[in-house]
């Protein structure tokens, strides 16, 4: 099974975020980055499946520079092979445009599933992998708990709202956006580190792949959002406490 | 003639049998580095007179066994001249004997005595009492017993029972020279050579126990310990040392509270993997069930590398660091360990925040801020490293409080770090080097950026990680900065402090990092009583501390059950705080009062105080 993961590099977790000087996006120098941690499962999910059905993992990420050192990580936990697509324009581009990029550094590769993680940490769209899956004519599904493979395709869970689960059968090749949580990722091992040094990393840039990276959406202006709520509490015997709210939703909220 | 041949035939074969089992033993491809250490060397030869020659460590924790051992290896030193002469008669043939009549003669018989006294006395305690920790009773150990009475009886009939030169002192005379070639035939076989290898080993010994040794430079295929080839000289040394006593399994936590984990088994089970020619020293029980490996990792995963085992080995065999330590290292370096609690530990640390709780750094920001901490930024005498435990947790905040009021007081320059990963304690205790490796990157970039010079933290296991593990990193030896626990810098600090001390009794509950890791008992008592304590000691104190249970990451890796019916170790240390009836307990590391408060809890004792050593004596300035 020749399994394609791709990651995004995304602000880490705990940074402190200031807005940068166009206002449009956060401000990059003093950040650290990290994979996208949705990504992270869908990086386990190749590779156990790897592991169970034989085959490979290609890791694909469209990013900066910068964005090495997580396709580096992806290695070093047991990924084959890297392709990264540099250029400094794919930190903050569009989903539509990402998914161009990307599908025109997989569809080189003869591949069995593509997994994708549900959402990214710092745009939120959860719009790549799906938009990736139609450049590629591939069938998709997301939310994705258990993939099983079968006689000439695959069987996944969907997670669906409220405690419901949908198993769809499908052919490959196929795109998964894998949900986060399914699985327990591994740690990256000193062992794994030191034979990561010897795999393959390509770097492509978009011209070479013949994509241009103009983008379909621009981001006018990012701030933080505006206290609107706020909350009372009223304290007293509980006649007294109703009366107070009965006034308060009539004169103050005017709801009533 | 006949008796010279035939003494030197037995003389060349009991040598050649000795240096062949040698050889077996030792004969193994291991690494050659890291070379044995020879730093001070005059108070290493101290310490091998203290414990080799004068017998310390053995009298120290078993007096009455132990003293019956002194008697036994002292009567061997005595003999020596004795062997000497023996030795020389059967070369000059046994016409040339006289008549002992040297005062020599008496002394020597004398020590005959006592070391009869002693063997017998010895082995009455093996073959009779049986204690539990001697193990399965040992034929050898019975043989060896036997030579030693009999060349003892040998040399008392030949000096004073039989005529020189009669038949029955030749016979005599022959059963001494053949017990004394049979014992240096058995001994190199059994665990008696540890008379030959524990002076060395005891040379070699870290001056802290749980030492863990840098992997080698430049070497990929260095992962720590995997294979019996990864060993190093002082392992194969302290494995062949072992003289099976127990006292390291005696003074185990983990196996006092039921669980698996024996240190003398560990060190065992290498030895018999050795000798039976195994490759992969660790794996799951069922790999070892099946002979594949030699040490359970779930034996491994029980250790609170609290050191104990170490300071009681009386032969100095290093279990914790050398072994299990970086047993735990291979294991994870390649991937192999399936428990789940130290996969999570490892995932957690990896990413932002870089804590082993994965608490927001913003925490600690706001603890900070709110409480005015000034940062550090280079211009001040001393960093003050807060580490996870004073930077998320509730009461480790308040123990930073307290060092801030004592700092004020004391006017000391000092700052903190705006922001502070884990130091990679947790994670290189638990085998992960890479991550270590990559935090400690980090760090000491942050470290010289700020230009740190002194830096102190009321968390003994960062303190032993910055002042031992950093150190072996060329990058932090290079910035030259000194590392203090609190409790060396507060009790330097007691006289520019003005103080009303109130009477307390208490107790004090030395941490294993802070006792044995760092050779520290005396400042943090010091510390107490300037502040008025009146310290009542627990059975297990100073060097002889029990840990808490928190150590080598069992705060964050300890199974939830474990041990059936058994007590915890929290649960066990408590009880020794309780049974000292003082109201309070003093400790003088963040992860300790996590430990006992949640003990306390469990045993209904919540009204039983947990104070940290800066606490207690914040409490006591005056103004």
């Amino acid at each position: 099974m020749k399994i394609i993961v791709c990651l995004k590099q995304v602000p880490a977790r705990d940074s402190v975020l200031r807005i940068d000087d166009a206002q449009a996006w956060v401000r990059e120098t003093d950040l650290s980055f990290e994979i996208n941690e949705p990504d992270t499962y869908a990086l386990e999910e190749g590779l156990r499946l790897k592991e169970k059905h034989g085959g490979e993992v290609v890791v694909v990420c469209a990013g900066p520079a910068r964005a090495a050192s997580a396709i580096r990580e992806a290695l070093a936990k047991g990924a084959d092979r890297g392709i990264h697509i540099e250029d400094e324009a794919l930190a903050r581009l569009d989903s539509f445009t990402t998914a161009r990029a990307l599908a025109a550094a997989i569809r080189a590769e003869s591949f069995d599933l593509v997994l994708t993680g549900l959402q990214s940490d710092d745009l939120g769209f959860s719009q790549t992998g799906v938009i990736l899956a139609e450049l590629l004519g591939a069938p998709h599904a997301t939310i994705i708990m258990e993939v099983q493979k079968m006689e000439g395709g695959i069987k996944v869970k969907r997670e669906l709202e409220a405690g419901w689960f949908q198993y769809v059968e499908m052919p490959l090749p196929a795109l998964l956006a894998i949900q986060s949580g399914i699985n327990k990722v591994r740690y990256a091992t000193l062992m794994g580190i030191k034979k990561a040094k010897t795999k393959e990393l390509k770097r492509v840039t978009p011209a070479e792949l013949g994509v241009d990276l103009k983008p379909r959406q621009i981001i006018r202006r990012v701030y933080a959002p505006q206290k609107s709520k706020q909350t009372q509490f009223l304290e007293g015997p509980p006649k007294e406490v109703a009366a107070k709210l009965l006034e308060k939703l009539k004169f103050e909220a005017r709801v009533l | 003639m006949a008796s010279r041949v035939l003494f030197a035939i037995l003389i060349v074969a009991s040598i050649w049998y000795f240096a062949r089992t040698i050889y077996r033993r030792f004969h193994y491809k291991i690494q050659s580095i890291p070379a044995f250490p020879f730093d001070h060397p005059g108070a290493r030869f101290w310490r091998v007179f203290l414990e080799v020659v004068l017998q310390s460590r053995v009298i120290r924790d078993r007096p009455v066994a132990g003293l019956l051992h002194a008697l036994v290896l002292w009567g061997f030193f005595a003999f020596a001249w004795v062997s000497l002469r023996h030795m020389a008669l059967g070369f000059r043939g046994l016409e040339a004997a006289e008549r002992e009549e040297s005062w020599y003669g008496l002394f020597a018989a004398a020590w005959a005595v006592a070391v009869l006294v002693g063997i017998l006395g010895l082995t009455f305690r093996r073959f009779a009492l049986r204690p539990k920790e001697l193990g399965p009773l040992s034929p050898t150990s019975g043989l060896v017993s036997a030579l030693i009475v009999l060349l003892m009886l040998t040399y008392l009939l030949g000096w004073r029972g039989f005529g020189v030169h009669t038949t029955a002192w030749r016979a005599n005379w022959w059963v001494h020279t053949v017990s004394f070639f049979a014992l240096l035939v058995v001994i190199p076989q059994s665990k008696h050579l540890h008379l030959a290898l524990s002076p060395v080993a005891i040379f070699f010994r870290p001056w802290n126990t749980s030492s863990i040794r840098p992997l080698r430079a430049g070497d990929d295929d260095d992962l720590g310990i995997v294979r019996f080839t990864d060993l190093a000289p002082k392992d194969l040394l302290d494995i062949h040392a072992c003289v099976e006593c127990g006292r390291c399994t005696q003074v185990c936590p983990a196996n006092l509270t039921g669980q698996s984990l024996n240190p003398k088994e560990v060190i065992l089970q290498m030895q018999r993997g050795l000798m039976a020619g195994g490759a992969v020293i660790s794996g799951t029980p069922e790999e070892v069930g099946r002979g594949t490996a030699w040490v359970s990792e779930e034996d491994l995963y029980q250790c609170l590398s609290c050191g104990a085992c170490e300071e009681a080995c009386p032969v100095g065999i290093e279990h914790v660091g050398s072994k299990i330590l970086d047993l735990r290292r291979g294991l994870v370096s390649e991937g192999r360990t399936n428990k789940p609690k130290v996969g999570s530990l490892f995932t957690t640390m990896e990413r932002t925040p870089h804590n082993p709780w994965g608490v927001s750094q913003e925490t600690r920001r706001k603890f900070i801020t709110a409480e005015r901490f000034p940062i550090f930024d280079g211009s001040q005498e001393w960093l003050f490293w807060l580490g996870c435990g004073a930077s998320y947790d509730p009461h480790g905040q308040e123990v930073a409080r307290a060092m801030k009021r004592i700092f004020e007081a004391a006017r000391v320059s000092w700052g903190v770090l705006e922001a502070e990963t884990c130091c990679g304690e947790p994670g290189r205790r638990a085998g992960n080097e890479y991550l270590y490796l990559q935090v400690s990157e980090k760090l000491i970039e942050a470290f010289g950026q700020k230009k740190v010079k002194k830096l102190v933290t009321s968390d003994p296991h960062c303190a032993r990680m910055f002042d031992v593990d950093y150190r072996q990193i060329p990058e932090f030896e290079g910035l030259g900065i000194r590392v203090e626990h609190h409790s060396e810098l507060l009790a330097r600090l007691l006289p520019s402090l003005a103080l009303s001390p109130a009477r307390e009794s208490l107790t004090y509950h030395d941490p294993c990092y802070l006792a044995r890791g760092r050779g520290i008992t005396r400042e943090p008592r010091s510390i107490l009583e300037s502040a008025g304590a009146e310290i009542t000691e627990m059975p297990h104190h100073g060097k002889q501390t029990f840990c808490c249970g928190a150590g080598g990451a069992q705060l964050f890796i300890a199974e939830d059950v474990r041990g059936g019916e058994e007590k915890r170790v929290n649960h066990r240390r408590f009880e020794e705080v309780l049974a000292t009836g003082a109201q309070t307990v003093a400790v003088a590391c963040p992860y300790c009062p996590i430990m006992l408060k949640d003990a306390a809890t469990h045993a209904g004792r919540d009204d039983i105080a947990i104070l940290d050593i800066a606490e207690i004596l914040a409490r006591r300035l005056s103004g």
